[in-house]
């Protein structure tokens, strides 16, 4: 059975103009949100993001755009506890998620 | 070569422009390798998507479980103090329906996760626990106007938990975003906050006066 998260919440934008269809979106993307059409990378569908954030750093003429970040309440709680950006980092000594 | 999962971290054409080197991204899981060797470096779909498929979930289950046992402790220890005081002392109903709350939350809902309606976390969560509250409430007897207090109690505290815990799952899951989670939790957290406090008040009344 397929996974879905929320709908219509992914920040990740594509600019055609930029994308040189080289592929490497499609390559890297875990959870197969690209496909190549007419050399130019497509959103297939975008709430399937996870905003991972691999394509973004990947795309060698930054025309991807995406809020990267971890998916996890824990260090969502722990942001908000301490002031400091969410992150999945074990190596501060709090609590691991 | 990296493994594909790296991609996040790892700029492919910065680390070729600064060292070189060019990079090729393998297979998601390390069992691919040998069939991505084998083909000339040729990936699947298949072996570049991420899956989490319910024995995934299953090993990932103990994480939240043994920290809920940990906190549990501290509540414990509070009910203890509250039971000196207590005209209806907590007790082994008390335990049961609590660790049956717990145990929804961090096995039961990540187990059957695409299973249960709707896509939210806590929501998903916050359903199973009621499930469990009701049935637990209903065996118990508890529906009669002696107990209505502590039903309702419950009904406000332990779906809550639930859906907590379920939601502290989303740093477990392979395919929950950043923006999904602060959106669900802006919503789940505050209606968890107030349901507990509301319950908790109501169980408080009920064991200290009976």
């Amino acid at each position: 059975m397929k996974h879905k998260y929320l709908k219509n919440v992914a920040t990740l934008r594509l600019s055609a103009e930029k994308c040189i269809g080289c592929g490497k979106c499609v390559e890297v993307c875990p959870h197969g949100v690209f496909s190549m059409n007419e050399k130019k990378a497509k959103i297939e569908d975008k709430d399937r993001c996870m905003e991972c954030g691999a394509c973004a750093k990947n795309c060698l003429v930054k025309a991807i755009n995406v809020d990267a970040g971890v998916g996890c309440a824990s260090a969502v709680i722990m942001g908000w506890i301490t002031g400091s950006e969410p992150s999945c980092d074990c190596s501060s000594g709090g609590e691991c998620c | 070569m990296l493994p594909q999962l790296g991609a996040p971290g790892v700029s492919a054409h910065e680390v070729t422009k600064q060292t070189g080197f060019s990079v090729i991204y393998g297979p998601v899981r390390a069992k691919d390798i040998k069939d991505f060797l084998d083909s000339g470096f040729k990936v699947t779909e298949e072996m570049r998507t991420v899956k989490f498929t319910m024995w995934d979930r299953l090993v990932l289950t103990p994480v939240e479980l043994v920290a809920a046992a940990k906190s549990s402790l501290m509540i414990f220890g509070v009910l203890f103090l509250i039971n000196l005081f207590a005209a209806r002392p907590f007790g082994l109903a008390d335990f049961i329906a609590y660790t049956g709350a717990v145990v929804t939350g961090t096995v039961i809902t990540p187990l059957l996760l695409p299973l249960i309606p709707g896509r939210a976390f806590a929501w998903k969560g916050w359903l199973m626990g009621l499930l469990w509250t009701l049935g637990f409430i209903w065996l118990s007897g508890w529906f009669v106007p002696g107990f209505l207090l502590l039903a309702i109690g419950y009904l406000l505290v332990l779906p809550s938990l639930s859906a907590f815990l379920a939601m502290n799952f989303t740093g477990s899951s392979t395919y929950t975003s950043f923006s999904g989670v602060i959106k669900e939790m802006k919503i789940a957290v505050p209606l968890i906050a107030l349901s507990s406090v509301a319950g908790i008040v109501l169980l408080l009344i009920k064991s200290l006066s009976a």
